[in-house]
């Protein structure tokens, strides 16, 4: 089969595979696809191209930023080391792109069925593992197009032809090598979330390996953050090393290409013999991308043809048993369980974690301790995290599409058991936030409490968050959204969260500026909850439809 | 309220129907864009009966299902089930119903037996009571050694049978069931057809939809006829033999002649034998 026939099915089966996971993601797309099959169509183009758009300018920040490095001040290492160093810095935050962003859609690949047609079809072995990794990469083909071709051309512009070159093999082996680690790790993943391993552990191992990908991929969207902390890091550890330091380092992934690509802009460094380990890493690396990406073939071959073990084959039969409970606790550990087996589920688990990497730098700046500023500041990050965790929730809805069209569940049922795990986490991020004040020797003994006072927000937060986003996906009823697949209502979120939560922080606010008391501050901010919760429980149930 | 009398139940058996109505479709009409979906459609489903929704793919039948349960607004028309607007109060309509919708979207990642805890917990049943029904369930469908496992390692057919026991556990009064065969083993297939018409006898009413003719002749005592979105026949076997003017002939020869199709079935056949001959 021809190379171009090839990608034009892959293409179709790419297309496919979003079409289904576009579907997967909410119930209510099933029954109602066929209402206004166009308006489907729209959402799932908007939401390529806001995936896109974000994919672009996070890879456009790396290589800016990255490619920075070599002119930032003198004062840490040569403009030989810091190019070193910044090529290498680029390579490594590529890999995390590329593993991370496409993790969800990886797996969803393996689930799809997309292939199901193609492996009926008289194709041979090695055509449907060509059509296979070709399909993958034609999902993976944003960031990966994008890495390939962006850096290498700010590369070529500021630096010349042949450290664009070293940038490009760089570039090509660092997603070749991605996409191998991608298809390994969502296998496993895969393989752990296809058997009821009794253990504990096993859950544990689940929740964790959750977590690391949630935590990986946030911090891709906060990497700007960190960019110039990282190039200090690596700048000092560039000029720290010694003769023996730079032939080890030159050897080592990714700063083989790193060294390889300074040396091409600035010439040989005082450590020639660097030049030709550099040399040497390069060549190995390339040929082990090489063979990474011709053995990504078979393994996705062997994964999209069910080659996967089910571990618990032989496992004996339990006994038939019935555990009652309430409806709001029974769809409250529904969706607990579902987010411990679900890569991208355990978003939720992540925000208290992830606050605090934001909220470090928050705690810092304030010298003499924490203010009242200190204070709006930090729930304002939380409020801001919350909308978040309502979506990370909602993501949880991807499954179960024919159980949940037979069930009387009111839709108003299933907001308030969302928006009551968002408020377990905003809660306990609230008790984060007041021990954090407390230790940062606050200017008023009362400033830790307008984190308490807040507590009753997370439930507002939730509710308004929630109702707005089945109001605007669902049409009133209730809807799953994919994180990775929308973000739009990322931003949607966002915005309400902070804008709900920021009601009883203005009240507080605009009376100690008024009265300069803490006190009344608290009062106004405790009747500013108050407002907030009635307004909420009043209207937001007006939004909605069973 | 119910006092229905069997009088044969070997091939759509007919009955007196001076009972309550469990389904009553009126006029319902539903558009997707410029396609009718649903045209104008009306039947009724009397407790104590298994009815039969029968038609060609695309004709309505899954859409009509959709809106009797509330999951599809109608552009006009009314749907009730017991007297209850699948409209207005779709919640109380689930309460009454056990749904099987036609395609298998289950959760995954849960095992029956979390699914099912959930499903009793969301519809507050009798833990005692409903255990039992389980169990029972669970062993006639020879379905223990899948009830700990995670659904999404589950064959079509257990994950079919896993819908079928999640629609059955609060014991509903009306069992609507979209396509409720397909996927099914021989064994479980009998059984369910006894299960339903157990639940017939016992009061209870089945709408069921299906694409084999045989099946709904053995189980049905009425069916309503759909194509392309319109309504071409209801009734029992006999009444609908008489419309078609088919003395004698099985449900399947009835239903070609009502739908007109049986000229386009043989062309099929020929067009067909012509391409695989040459």
């Amino acid at each position: 089969m021809k190379f171009a026939e090839k990608w034009r099915i892959a293409g179709v089966i790419a297309s496919e595979m979003r079409f289904k996971a576009f579907l997967e993601a909410n119930p209510g797309n099933v029954a109602r696809m066929k209402e206004d099959p166009q308006k489907v169509m729209r959402q799932i183009k908007s939401s390529g191209q806001i995936s896109a758009f974000f994919t672009v300018m996070i890879i456009l920040l790396l290589s800016i930023m990255s490619v920075a490095t070599t002119f930032a001040s003198d004062a840490v290492g040569t403009p030989y080391e810091r190019m070193a160093m910044g090529f290498s810095l680029f390579l490594i935050l590529s890999f995390v792109v590329v593993f991370f962003m496409n993790l969800t859609s990886t797996t969803g690949f393996f689930t799809s069925g997309a292939m199901d047609l193609p492996l009926t079809l008289p194709m041979t072995v090695k055509d449907l593992e060509g059509l296979a990794i070709l399909s993958f990469a034609r999902v993976l083909i944003a960031p990966a197009a994008l890495i390939i071709s962006v850096f290498p051309t700010i590369t070529l512009v500021i630096f010349g032809p042949l450290p664009a070159l070293v940038a490009l093999v760089g570039c090509a082996t660092t997603v070749a090598l991605a996409m191998h680690a991608l298809i390994y790790f969502a296998r496993w993943f895969y393989v752990k979330t296809h058997t009821t391993d009794k253990s504990r552990l096993s859950g544990v191992v689940r929740v964790a390996a959750s977590l690391g990908l949630v935590i990986g991929m946030l911090s891709i969207y906060s990497i700007s953050s960190y960019i110039p902390t990282l190039i200090e890091i690596f700048g000092s550890f560039s000029a720290s090393l010694g003769t023996e330091g730079y032939l080890m380092i030159s050897l080592l992934y990714p700063f083989s290409f790193g060294f390889l690509a300074g040396a091409a802009a600035f010439g040989p460094p005082a450590v020639s013999l660097s030049v030709w380990t550099a040399v040497a890493g390069c060549a190995a690396y390339g040929a082990a991308g090489w063979v990474a990406f011709r053995r990504s073939g078979v393994n996705l071959r062997s994964v999209v043809t069910g080659g996967l073990p089910s571990l618990d084959a032989d496992e004996d039969a339990g006994e038939v048993t019935l555990n009652v409970r309430r409806p709001m606790v029974a769809l409250a550990r529904k969706d607990l369980k579902l987010a411990t087996r679900n890569i991208g589920s355990a978003f939720l688990f992540a925000i208290p974690v992830f606050l605090v990497v934001v909220l470090a730098p928050v705690f810092q700046i304030w010298e003499g301790g924490a203010r009242s500023l200190t204070a709006i500041m930090a729930l304002s990050y939380a409020n801001l995290f919350s909308g978040l965790a309502l979506i990370g929730i909602l993501m949880f809805d991807t499954q179960g599409a024919s159980i949940h069209a037979g069930l009387p569940i009111s839709t108003y049922l299933s907001l308030r058991t969302k928006s009551a795990i968002a408020s377990a986490t905003y809660i306990f991020s609230m008790i984060l936030i007041a021990l954090l004040l407390t230790l940062s020797n606050p200017v008023s003994e009362l400033i830790p409490l307008t984190a308490i006072i807040q507590i009753p927000a997370g439930y507002a937060i939730g509710l308004t968050v929630g109702g707005m986003l089945y109001k605007y996906r669902g049409g009133g009823r209730a809807v799953a959204v994919n994180l990775t697949g929308d973000q739009a209502v990322s931003i949607l979120s966002v915005a309400l969260s902070l804008g709900v939560g920021a009601v009883p922080l203005v009240c507080y606010g605009l009376v100690l500026l008024a009265t300069g008391m803490h006190l009344y501050a608290l009062i106004a901010q405790a009747l500013g909850v108050i407002i907030l919760m009635a307004a909420v429980l009043r209207f937001v149930p007006r939004w909605l439809v069973d | 309220m119910t006092d229905t009398v069997w009088v044969h139940h070997s091939e759509l058996g007919m009955r007196e129907n001076n009972c309550m109505s469990a389904v009553e479709v009126r006029d319902l009409v539903k558009s997707f864009g410029d396609l009718i979906a649903v045209n104008d459609v009306s039947f009724e489903v009397r407790e104590g009966e298994i009815f039969g929704l029968l038609g060609p793919n695309g004709a309505g039948k899954t859409t009509t299902l959709k809106m009797l349960m509330g999951l599809l607004d109608p552009d006009s028309g009314t749907s009730t089930i017991f007297g209850t607007s699948s409209q207005e109060n779709p919640l109380e309509v689930k309460r009454n119903v056990g749904y099987v919708p036609e395609e298998q979207q289950l959760y995954d990642s849960l095992t029956p037996k979390e699914l099912f805890d959930f499903i009793a917990s969301i519809r507050q049943l009798p833990p005692e009571t409903t255990q039992k029904r389980l169990r029972d369930m669970v062993k006639a469908l020879d379905f223990e050694k899948y009830y700990n496992k995670l659904i999404v390692t589950l064959s079509q057919g257990n994950r079919q049978k896993t819908m079928l026991i999640a629609a059955m556990l609060h014991a509903p009064k009306l069992l609507i069931l979209d396509e409720p065969f397909s996927g099914l083993d021989v064994r479980t297939t009998k059984i369910m057809k006894d299960i339903i018409t157990i639940h017939a006898q016992s009061g209870g009413a089945v709408l069921l939809s299906t694409h084999v003719m045989e099946v709904a002749q053995g189980l049905c005592q009425r069916v309503a006829i759909i194509d392309d979105g319109n309504l071409i026949a209801q009734g029992t076997l006999d009444e609908l033999r008489n419309q078609a003017k088919t003395e004698g002939a099985t449900l399947e020869k009835v239903f070609l002649t009502l739908t007109q199709q049986e000229e386009e079935v043989q062309e099929g056949v020929d067009a067909l034998r012509g391409a695989l001959s040459s």
